[in-house]
């Protein structure tokens, strides 16, 4: 009798046995690296309608976070200055001295400033792009970090060295639990504000006062690992 | 699996009771049959599925499904942070403001206390400082623990009042005889309104009650000198009878106030004061203060005489049930056999007849006469808004005698506002009606004929909130704003002035009641402008401002309070020469009996009622009252306390009648049907179902009013059509009798031989009554050693109370599981693995069924609060409701006809120490947290409901459909009421009570921002139990020991109240030790009127 099938594909049981395992592995591995947000949201840095400059005003001015965001210590967000945050810099102010937007020599607005020109003149929000997204079922609350003494910096990174804000950290669930469930390196001592942008645990050393504190915060600390401690 | 061996004691329905075998298959299963039927919602889902349809949408699903998860998983949409250009000062985004405002349902005034998330309002509570919402607990009722949790409660109507303001169906824009006019219009029209006013011309104003000093101040200016000005009062809601024997027996400025914790012995005849009537949150709150601690002494007893089917008959601990007709006689009867009467009651009431009383309910008037004088100082007698004059000035005369003034009640004298007197409407005459001016109210449609009046008006002008039935009928109509967008301020009962404050600025162009009135009191060119300009009009705060010659401090102190208090001097208001309070306690008024004559003249002998002449009595419904509520869909969806009604009203007649009529009500499948009647009465007829209610008078026909309202005039909600085709009930208004407006007798009933379907609920969601242990407890208060168990009977049920019946165990698990409560891993405050210093807290709750009234404000409470959506009737019909918090209404007694007692009973989810909905979820969607919650994590949950089957409480709720969507569909504005604390959960979703876990959380962050780890007790309340007018709801940590500073009131109060002997929790034999328990009913019967059985006690139930 002839065969139905040539020779050859004798090999399909043995290509199939072979390429399944590793087409399975690949495809497994792909979705676990590049569809999780440690790959699609670390590093979002979207393009904001005006190029303001972090680095500028909290690195190289020192201002402190909380002058803009200055909802942060009683509020679950830490809110988007309004416009009339801005102004109170860079508007012209009434004694007649240099307004900072202004061209020095043409006293004309600088063409980056003209969104907040516009804001404030005409009180539209100005539109900026959300960097750090939370699914809305997730209830964050700033305050209650802030009030643990836990830096900026432990979420969002060295803020102050980014010229364009981007998304430091995964703000995956598993991430959140990383900390709550050990909350000691990320833990200030009241000595240094949640603001501080260079403190590092591992490399500032704490007197043994500021560790003693830390530890007998911690003991008192119980920060939720249960799902209604952000879902509600 | 439990089948059940004897008739139940207590019953939620005829079918209930009768348990044939069809009743008990359908309650075996969690939701009823045909709930998963995608034809049961034909308006939702194509009703004819066939596989070629099927494959094509799930097939083009799955692509769009997959081509949307790929896009999502790369990258989110983009999304913008809108801040404001200029920050409102104090105003931090995400953190609600407070403020505090007034709100009056026929003028009975309750304090607000207005959440506004980002300036948009978003929940209503009452003022906890207002005497109305939060009177002062008794003098010997002044546990810390209970002060903790005494909040400003509120009403139905208040709770509701939030959904009213968004919505779209308000009216928008003036009209003239029903077409769109500009503004300009409605200026002259008001210009030759006053100058019609000014020449002399007749003149009528109609207001609802209006008990508000710059509302009165402005009617002074408008008719004093002014003969032919008419003011007219026209307010279903309010209580005319009343004053209208005040007026005649005191004077018109006096006001009754009642003082219910010093009771002990209540005659409500007629009255709903715990529901719909008068100051319904303040006298829940005292009366339930009169019966909170039984074990610390006495507790009050009320006998109800009256037609029943209110909130208040299900609470009184002796029942009678007599016609509305019959009530004033029995009063009487009750007067004959006081011993010793003063003269002028005998005078009064000699010539009256005795009442006609049910069969073995002769001894009623000695009885309630003997109790009443044996507690002779400390009796109220209290008489329903529907009662005629006379018997309302007989109540005061006995109140009187019985030296009830000075203690439970008080006369309450407002003559210092010197407020204009508004005549009854009915005394208007047409050749006063040249020129009429309605504020608020719908008198066309509510005032038996008063359309024929209004027709023959030549200027015509109504303020209105809808294009009503009375709008039609006017020359113009003005459309109202809400009370939270508008100034005004209101004086309650007892002389407290609140200022109506508003949270917002006015959604639609639209003129509030004092705008409206102060542009005729004073009319000048400017405020002729604003009125057709909306950005001039700013005069409604200068207005009321200017009632008030307070300094600028006095005055935000009052906003900032919500009130002027009753001692506050009058100098406080503009032009007072000498300081007077508003309104003072009359400790010895001029009582004039001999006036009482007039009223007691207008006694007609009722007919005698049968199944031939039955009596009609109209009441307002407890969520829509007279109808001006009808385009609320929360409270359309509200199911009735006593019937479990929703989206309809009904002819609610007893067993007895239903029979001797020949109609019926009864479940047919997944509905239950009312056989469609003609119903007759006084010349006028309409088309109306038939629910059969045990507990209703014989030979009464019961209909609540406010339904059935067109569309057209009322807004959409008030009679749309779904799958289940047109419903919103039937309008009974036209039938009303003009002389006795509530009830009159010769009605009659006439089958239709057609059904209708009604929505109702009291028999979904049924708890397995096959168990030992009963889901109600109630003892008699006379039972010995109910306090402190001594016999063997007692101890053992004591026993059964901890929980611990092994042989249900077994049952369960195959052995016995005995968890020693007091060693309860659930219940431990340290239990948070590494760290010791944390405190862990354990939150429960009680339910007190003693001072539950079922009143449903929490229901309403829990919806505004969780973002919960409103489903339709016929999804109800399918038992798809999905109010997290539901009160279950209990009969007891071994007979439909004339069932003992009622019983009310909240259930939400218990949240179960053992929860048997955990253990079954696939996904780990709801899961136990170390606070002892029962957290449910939507984002998780993929629809399997295996956790709704195993609930033994019935308490889970699925999202069958987009409900959150459709809402939004259905009314773009109403999103602004909802919680932006709270997820908003899409289909598939299983949800249930979350004890507010928002608010649990927002109170720890608050305390932990403070420096303290923990919540103190009363640091953080349920929506439910804020709401309660009642207090009966206690949240708080059961392993709280250390709250309070004094030694008295250590702990927390849900901790005291557990250990009390009448906690119990339901269906404990379960073991699921749930964290919800509830105290047992007490009653107070009256041994002669219902002796003690022999075998009675309390484990026999």
């Amino acid at each position: 009798m002839a065969a139905i099938f040539p020779r050859w594909t004798n090999l399909i049981p043995l290509i199939i046995g072979v390429a399944a395992p590793i087409g399975l592995i690949v495809v497994v591995t792909g979705i676990w690296y590049w569809f999780s947000p440690q790959f699609t949201d670390v590093g979002y840095q979207p393009k904001q309608p005006i190029p303001f400059s972090h680095q500028l005003h909290a690195g190289s001015l020192g201002i402190d976070c909380r002058y803009c965001h200055n909802t942060v210590e009683q509020a679950g967000h830490a809110a988007v200055p309004p416009s009339a945050t801005c102004w109170g810099c860079h508007g012209d102010s009434n004694n007649g001295a240099l307004a900072i937007a202004l061209n020095p020599t043409t006293s004309a607005p600088l063409p980056s400033l003209k969104p907040l020109f516009e804001s404030y003149t005409t009180k539209n929000p100005i539109q900026w792009v959300k960097v750090h997204m939370l699914p809305d079922y997730a209830y964050f609350n700033h305050s209650a970090h802030i009030s643990a003494n836990v830096g900026c910096a432990s979420c969002h990174g060295r803020i102050d060295q980014m010229e364009v804000v981007h998304q430091a950290q995964n703000l995956s669930m598993g991430w959140c639990l990383d900390c709550h469930r050990d909350p000691e390196p990320h833990i200030r001592p009241s000595s240094v504000p949640p603001t501080r942008m260079d403190w590092d645990p591992s490399v500032s050393r704490m007197t043994a006062a500021e560790v003693d504190e830390v530890k007998r915060k911690l003991d008192k600390l119980n920060p939720p690992e249960h799902c209604s401690g952000c879902h509600r | 699996m439990n089948e059940p061996t004897h008739k139940p004691v207590y019953w939620r329905s005829l079918q209930d009771l009768e348990r044939a075998d069809e009743f008990v298959q359908q309650h075996q299963h969690e939701f009823p049959d045909g709930t998963f039927d995608p034809d049961a919602s034909p308006s939702s889902t194509p009703s004819s599925l066939n596989r070629r349809d099927f494959l094509g949408v799930m097939g083009a699903s799955v692509a769009l499904a997959s081509g949307a998860a790929l896009q999502g998983c790369v990258r989110k949409e983009q999304q913008h942070v809108l801040p404001y250009a200029d920050r409102p000062e104090l105003l931090i985004p995400g953190v609600p403001s407070y403020f505090r405002t007034a709100f009056h349902v026929g003028g009975f005034v309750q304090g607000l206390h207005v959440e506004s998330q980002d300036l948009r309002p978003t929940k209503v509570e009452g003022n906890p400082d207002h005497p109305i919402n939060n009177p002062p607990p008794p003098a010997d009722q002044r546990d810390p623990r209970r002060q903790r949790h005494r909040v400003g409660a509120s009403s139905v109507w208040a709770q509701s009042s939030i959904l009213d303001l968004y919505d779209l169906d308000r009216s928008q824009k003036p009209s003239s005889n029903n077409a769109d006019a500009p503004w300009a219009g409605v200026s002259e029209a008001l210009q030759t309104l006053t100058a019609a006013a000014a020449s002399g011309a007749p003149v009528s104003i109609i207001l609802g009650a209006c008990p508000s000093p710059t509302i009165e101040r402005l009617l002074s200016l408008i008719a004093s000198n002014r003969p032919n000005v008419h003011l007219f009062s026209h307010d279903l809601a309010s209580n005319e009878a009343e004053a209208a024997a005040l007026t005649a027996l005191v004077s018109p400025h006096h006001k009754l106030l009642y003082n219910l914790e010093k009771a002990a012995s209540i005659l409500a005849l007629d009255a709903d004061f715990l529901g719909s009537e008068g100051d319904m949150v303040r006298n829940a709150r005292l009366f339930a203060d009169g019966r909170r601690d039984p074990e610390r002494g006495s507790m009050n007893r009320l006998y109800f005489a009256g037609p029943a089917l209110n909130v208040t008959s299900a609470m009184a601990d002796e029942h009678l049930r007599i016609p509305s007709s019959q009530a004033g006689l029995f009063l009487a009867a009750v007067a004959k056999a006081l011993p010793s009467v003063p003269a002028h009651i005998s005078a009064a009431i000699q010539h009256l007849p005795a009442p006609s009383l049910p069969l073995g309910k002769e001894a009623w008037p000695q009885e309630v006469a003997a109790d009443l004088r044996a507690n002779n100082g400390k009796t109220l007698i209290l008489v329903g808004h529907r009662q005629p004059a006379w018997v309302h000035a007989l109540g005061l005369m006995l109140n009187q005698a019985l030296g009830a003034f000075g203690s439970s009640a008080h006369l309450i004298d407002h003559s210092a506002n010197n407020a204009p007197i508004l005549k009854p409407l009915r005394d208007l005459t047409a050749d006063q009606a040249k020129n009429i001016l309605i504020i608020g109210q719908n008198p066309a449609h509510t005032a038996p004929g008063f359309a024929t009046i209004l027709k023959s008006a030549s200027l015509s002008i109504h303020l209105s909130g809808y294009r009503d039935e009375t709008s039609a009928l006017c020359t113009w109509h003005i459309p109202r704003s809400h009370f939270l967008e508008s100034w005004c301020d209101w004086r309650a009962t007892d002389g407290t002035v609140s200022i109506q404050q508003p949270l917002i600025a006015p959604f639609f162009n639209t003129l509030s009641d004092v705008e409206l009135l102060a542009a005729i009191a004073t009319p000048s060119p400017q405020a002729t402008l604003a009125i057709s300009d909306v950005a001039a009009r700013d005069y409604g705060f200068s207005t009321v401002r200017a009632t008030w010659g307070v300094d600028e401090d006095r005055w935000r102190s009052a906003l900032f309070k919500g009130f002027f208090l009753m001692g506050d001097a009058a100098s406080l208001r503009q032009g007072a020469v000498t300081p007077k309070p508003f309104a003072k306690t009359d400790t010895s008024p001029n009582w004039q009996w001999n006036q009482a004559a007039p009223l007691f003249a207008a006694f007609q002998a009722p007919g005698e009622v049968s199944s031939d002449a039955l009596e009609v009595s109209f009441a307002l419904s407890p969520a829509l009252c007279d109808g001006r509520f009808a385009n609320n869909a929360w409270l359309q969806e509200l199911p009735d306390p006593i019937s479990k009604l929703t989206w309809d009203n009904a002819a609610y007649l007893s067993p007895t009648t239903a029979k001797a009529l020949n109609v019926n009500s009864r479940p047919r499948g997944r509905d239950h049907v009312g056989d469609l009647v003609t119903l007759s009465a006084n010349g006028q007829s309409c088309d109306i179902a038939v629910m059969v209610i045990p507990g209703m008078a014989d030979n009464v026909v019961l209909v609540h009013l406010g339904y059935g309202r067109d569309p057209q005039h009322a807004g959409k909600v008030a009679k749309p059509t779904d799958a289940s085709g047109t419903h919103g009930g039937t309008d009974v208004l036209p039938l009303r009798d003009p002389q006795n407006p509530w009830f009159s007798t010769g009605a009659k009933v006439s089958p239709k031989g057609s059904v209708y379907t009604l929505a109702t609920t009291q028999d979904h969601w049924h708890l397995d009554t096959g168990f030992k242990r009963p889901i109600i407890q109630e003892y008699r208060i006379d039972e010995p050693n109910l306090f402190n168990p001594q016999s063997e009977e007692d101890k053992q049920h004591a026993e059964l109370s901890t929980l611990k019946n092994e042989a249900y165990q077994s049952l369960l698990f195959g052995k016995s599981l005995v968890v020693d409560d007091k060693q309860s891993t659930f219940r431990d405050r340290t239990h948070n693995g590494k760290r010791t210093g944390a405190i862990v807290q354990q939150w429960g709750m009680v339910i007190d069924l003693n001072t539950c009234t079922g009143c449903n404000v929490c229901v309403i409470a829990c919806q505004a609060e969780n973002n919960i959506p409103v489903v339709g009737k016929d999804r109800v019909l399918n038992g798809r409701e999905m109010h997290w918090m539901r009160i279950d209404r209990y009969y007891r007694g071994a007979t439909p006809e004339n069932p003992d007692t009622i019983v009310v009973q909240p259930m939400a989810c218990a949240h179960c120490e053992m929860a048997p909905c955990e253990t079954v979820c696939p996904v780990a969607a709801t899961v136990h947290s170390p606070e002892g919650t029962n957290d449910m994590v939507y984002n998780r949950c993929i629809g399997t409901r295996y956790c709704s089957n195993n609930c033994p409480y019935k308490v889970r709720r699925y999202n069958f459909f987009n409900y959150q969507k459709e809402n939004e569909e259905a009314n773009r504005l109403a999103k602004m009421q909802k919680n932006p604390d709270v997820t908003i959960r899409f289909r598939g979703v299983m949800e249930k009570c979350t004890y507010c876990i928002q608010r649990v959380m927002q109170a720890k962050i608050e305390f932990k921002r403070a420096g303290q780890g923990y919540v103190p007790d009363g640091g953080v309340i349920m929506a439910c139990a804020q709401a309660c007018p009642s207090n009966a709801i206690t949240f708080g940590d059961v392993e709280d020991t250390t709250s309070g500073a004094s030694e008295q009131g250590k702990g927390s109060l849900v901790r005291a109240l557990k250990s009390l002997f009448r906690n119990y929790a339901v269906l404990a034999e379960l073991n699921n030790h749930p964290r919800t328990t509830y105290l047992a009913r007490l009653r107070n019967r009256n041994p002669v009127l219902t002796p003690k059985p022999k075998d009675d006690h309390p484990a026999a139930h």
